[in-house]
């Protein structure tokens, strides 16, 4: 009966802890060199790289750790590492061999220049330039664009990306739409001159975002904010709130330099925000309320911030860039030029169609006709641009992407009705 | 004939040093390479101990033998090495003189620096041709740029680029930037934009990567970049946050971009204002942090409602003085405190900052006062040795001004010409007349490409460039109708 009783007693408490806290299940740690310390699940490991299943609340994500950036590991499911001794054992994660690191520049407007598809596009070149547990350098410098653009690229980085390589963001200026979805990133560094926030979603003649729709991408944001782990009140002062003040206070512990946020003025030692306000981080705030990891104006400053002391940069160093041009970065660029030249295609080629489609309305006869002909290839030419670059449609046309098959439909309806006789 | 060989050896082996010295770029430090210090290095004069020396105020110093002096000027038979010629310097230009054998002498007849010797000084990017006879061959090399005029308008990116595109070229030590911006509007009135200079951020943006980033990454060897501040209101007041040194002028002013809060006053809703000025306040921060300096400055000089104080160490603090020693940085701009229309135009006002030469000072703003050049080289501590080089580059920015100048006045002009095309007669006649009209289209749109960073050249009825196109098109539709 005694036996039953604990045994009962053991199982509860079993029960118990399994519930209370995923971490006391299995606590893995793993202590980064930039000082860092993860724990959760350990749930692959090649040759010292290391994937890791990190609880933050009740929000659960994969996380991917290289094995130049790790200084040890212990592993509480391993009964010979439950030892506190062997747990100060230098892990086996750093395997000696220069790291491979590479730069991709996010730059342009969000949703046009700096897109989720192409980002994803350059994956298999990244993978061959560093390898799987590469460095990857997302360098942001964007003064913002699309809210649709926010959610794939947040998706690209966290699912495609983080999984992948050590990523990590090197903030130049990341404004609105660019914070919204980089801020899905764990470790951001800033550049000296760097900014990041003002995330207020707005349209036209500097009309705010309200009801429904603001409401949306505050809960969209909560998510991706929790990706990156941080705190959202951080996120919710820089969107600001067109119906009530969002002020922001911090008081940083001095003994773990852990941040405690408030959405208060008063009750935080530190006034980050004050209510009137929208939140824009410049980069000494940045690092001081330790929402970055740090400031590094050179590629080896930000290598020597994230812990290693040399990383093989992969590509050639250009005389006005700060960073070595790799392959795949050499191909985002190619692209994100031409992406710009189509998008000021699909502006001008929507003017032309629109000057022909109204003159050929005005005309008849074989000088309609030619009209017609002129319109026709205007719009064709659109479509060419619109598969290119589909956000271009919603900034030409201000029409969502998947309108265009039945705005494209419409327009060829009217050049045969102008056509009959 | 003993003498002239002499003379002749001399002169050859100068020009031998020279071409060696060409065949090795490293071991040049600019176009005056050539001139006295290198020969001096190598062919001692004659006499060192019996010359006497001119000190001039542009920090050169010639070594000679003053053949006669009169009240204006002195004569003086320049000696570098084995060459001799007879020059004469106004006094105005002397420092000091130097007889031999004698300990230096103040020459009380160049008076006072005066306004003219600055003018003198910083017209020495102008190029003065008296070789630096007494420079040692290791001398710091200086290169002065000076932007003058509108911001925005005769300072704008294209020529900044090009100018310190010229400097770097001559590889100097020290790149001097004397930033003197036009704030007030014609007839000396207030300035119509002194509550919303912010904006004019957006223009600095895009001339501040050229001395940060630029500089950093296209100089071979990097200078010390020091801004010597006349007048930076405005979007200029951003500019010499790029700095390694800050100097101000006596009049020097830093400022002028307040106040934020009245951006976009008045347009769309309150929170998109307030991300609009964050995040331009983050960037203009940024450009004080990257320079090293306080943004703190930043947010006092753009925000009304910020509230700071400074003691004597130049700690700012974000709040009203509390302790003795501590002085207002910038009060709030309430009620009393409201700065007066005349202290808002002179600078002197406290509802945002503007940065005088004594607060510059007292904030660790500006590392010192200079009045002319000569007094910024002694605060740089190279008045005395130094090697001023020739450059392009006030050249570049004062041909910039004619040439927006002119486009300014050509576009208003060519918009009245296309108005004045007469569009009629035989369809022959009406083809010419449309070309021709497309034709001057086409010449607005080039100026504007050109120069459109500087102006606005669509404020006589001129419309925009997009419009342009679209008129351009029509133009064309009009006579493919009248070939149907």
């Amino acid at each position: 009966m005694r036996t039953l009783k604990h045994t009962i007693l053991a199982l509860l408490a079993l029960v118990v802890l399994t519930i209370a806290s995923p971490l006391a299940a299995a606590r893995d740690v793993v202590t980064l060199k930039d000082g860092r310390r993860v724990e959760g699940d350990i749930i692959r490991e090649i040759d010292g790289n290391i994937w890791m299943i990190v609880y933050i609340g009740e929000i659960k994500k994969q996380e991917f750790f290289a094995a130049g950036s790790i200084d040890r590991v212990v592993r509480d499911a391993t009964p010979d590492e439950g030892d506190m001794d062997e747990a100060e054992k230098p892990a086996r994660a750093p395997s000696g061999n220069i790291p491979k690191g590479e730069v991709i520049t996010l730059e342009g407007m969000v949703g046009i220049e700096y897109s989720a598809r192409h980002l994803e596009s350059l994956i298999p070149q990244i993978e061959k330039d560093i390898g799987e547990g590469g460095i990857l350098v997302l360098k942001i410098n964007s003064g913002g664009g699309a809210l649709l653009e926010i959610q794939p690229l947040s998706d690209v980085i966290e699912f495609k990306l983080k999984p992948k390589f050590e990523t990590v963001g090197w903030i130049e200026s990341a404004i609105s739409a660019a914070a919204m979805n980089s801020i899905t990133l764990e470790r951001l560094y800033f550049m000296p001159q760097g900014n990041f926030g003002a995330c207020t979603g707005w349209y036209g003649n500097l009309t705010a975002v309200k009801g429904r729709q603001f409401e949306e991408a505050k809960e969209m944001m909560r998510k991706i904010v929790a990706r990156g782990g941080y705190d959202y009140k951080i996120m919710e002062a820089m969107q600001g709130n067109p119906e009530a003040e969002v002020p922001l206070s911090a008081t940083i512990d001095p003994q773990t330099g852990e941040v405690t946020w408030y959405t208060s003025e008063d009750d935080g030692e530190i006034l980050v925000n004050p209510g009137t306000e929208v939140l824009t981080f410049n980069a000494v705030q940045a690092e001081q309320l330790r929402f970055s990891q740090g400031t590094a104006r050179t590629l080896d400053e930000l290598a020597h911030k994230m812990g290693y002391e040399e990383v093989d940069w992969v590509g050639d160093w250009q005389r006005d860039l700060v960073f070595p041009v790799g392959p795949a970065e050499r191909e985002n660029r190619r692209w994100r030029e031409f992406i710009d030249q189509n998008h000021q295609g699909l502006q001008i080629a929507v003017a032309k169609y629109r000057l022909y489609l109204s003159t050929a309305q005005s005309t008849q006869g074989r000088a309609r006709a030619m009209m017609v002909g002129k319109a026709r290839k205007f719009l064709r030419q659109i479509k060419r641009y619109f598969k290119e670059s589909p956000n271009s449609f919603l900034f030409t046309l201000n029409l969502p992407p998947d309108q265009f098959k039945y705005w494209y439909e419409d327009q060829q309806q009217l050049l045969r009705d102008l056509m009959k006789p | 004939m003993v003498q002239t060989v002499k003379v002749l050896s001399g002169w050859l082996r100068a020009a031998l040093v020279a071409v060696l010295l060409a065949a090795f770029p490293m071991a040049m430090t600019g176009p005056v390479l050539f001139a006295g210090p290198v020969w001096a290095s190598f062919e001692p004069a004659e006499d060192e101990q019996a010359l006497d020396q001119i000190i001039l105020r542009n920090g050169k110093v010639i070594e000679g033998r003053i053949l006669h002096e009169s009240a204006d000027e002195v004569e003086m038979e320049v000696i570098v090495g084995t060459l001799r010629a007879s020059t004469t310097y106004p006094k105005a230009d002397i420092l000091k003189i130097i007889r031999a054998g004698n300990t230096p002498e103040a020459d009380e007849s160049a008076g006072p620096r005066s306004d003219t010797d600055n003018e003198r000084a910083d017209d020495a990017d102008e190029g003065d041709d008296t070789p630096m006879l007494s420079a040692s061959t290791d001398a710091p090399s200086v290169y002065l740029i000076k932007l003058e005029g509108k911001f925005g308008r005769d300072i704008s990116p294209t020529p900044v680029r090009q100018a310190v595109e010229a400097a770097r070229k001559a590889q100097p030590d020290f790149l001097i930037v004397y930033l003197n911006n036009d704030w007030s509007t014609l007839g000396g009135e207030l300035p119509s934009d002194v509550q919303g200079n912010f904006d004019l951020f957006m223009v600095a943006e895009k001339i501040i990567p050229i001395f940060m980033n630029e500089i950093d990454l296209t100089f071979e060897k990097q200078p010390t970049l020091v801004f010597w501040v006349r007048n930076a209101m405005g979007g200029a007041a951003f500019l010499p946050f790029v700095a390694d040194e800050i100097y101000m002028h006596p009049e020097g002013r830093i400022g002028g971009i307040g106040t934020l809060e009245q951006l976009f006053e008045g347009t769309g809703d309150e929170v998109v204002r307030q991300k609009q000025r964050s995040l331009r306040l983050g960037m203009a921060q940024g450009v004080a942090i990257a320079g090293g300096y306080d943004y703190r400055l930043i947010t006092a000089m753009a925000r009304k409602s910020y509230v700071a104080c400074y003691d004597n160490r130049g700690n700012i603090y974000e709040r009203m003085p509390e302790n003795p020693g501590e002085i207002v940085l910038t009060d709030d701009g309430e009620g009393d405190n409201a700065d007066t229309m005349q202290q808002l135009i002179t600078g002197e006002g406290d509802d945002v900052l503007t940065i005088t030469p004594e607060v510059g000072l007292k904030l660790g703003v500006s590392r010192g006062t200079a009045a002319d050049l000569d007094e910024l080289l002694d605060h740089l501590g190279i008045l005395r040795n130094h090697v001023m080089l020739k450059g392009r580059s006030t050249e570049i920015v004062e041909n910039w001004k004619k040439s927006v100048t002119r486009a300014e006045r050509k576009i208003p002009r060519l918009w009245r010409e296309y108005n004045e095309v007469q569009v009629g007669g035989t369809p022959r006649e009406q083809r010419q007349a449309l070309g021709r009209q497309i034709s001057i289209l086409q010449e607005i749109q080039g100026l504007y490409r050109k120069y459109g960073e500087a102006f606005n050249p669509f404020s006589e009825g001129v419309p925009q460039m997009n419009q342009i196109d679209m008129m351009i098109e029509q133009l064309k539709i009009q006579i493919m109708l009248l070939n149907t």
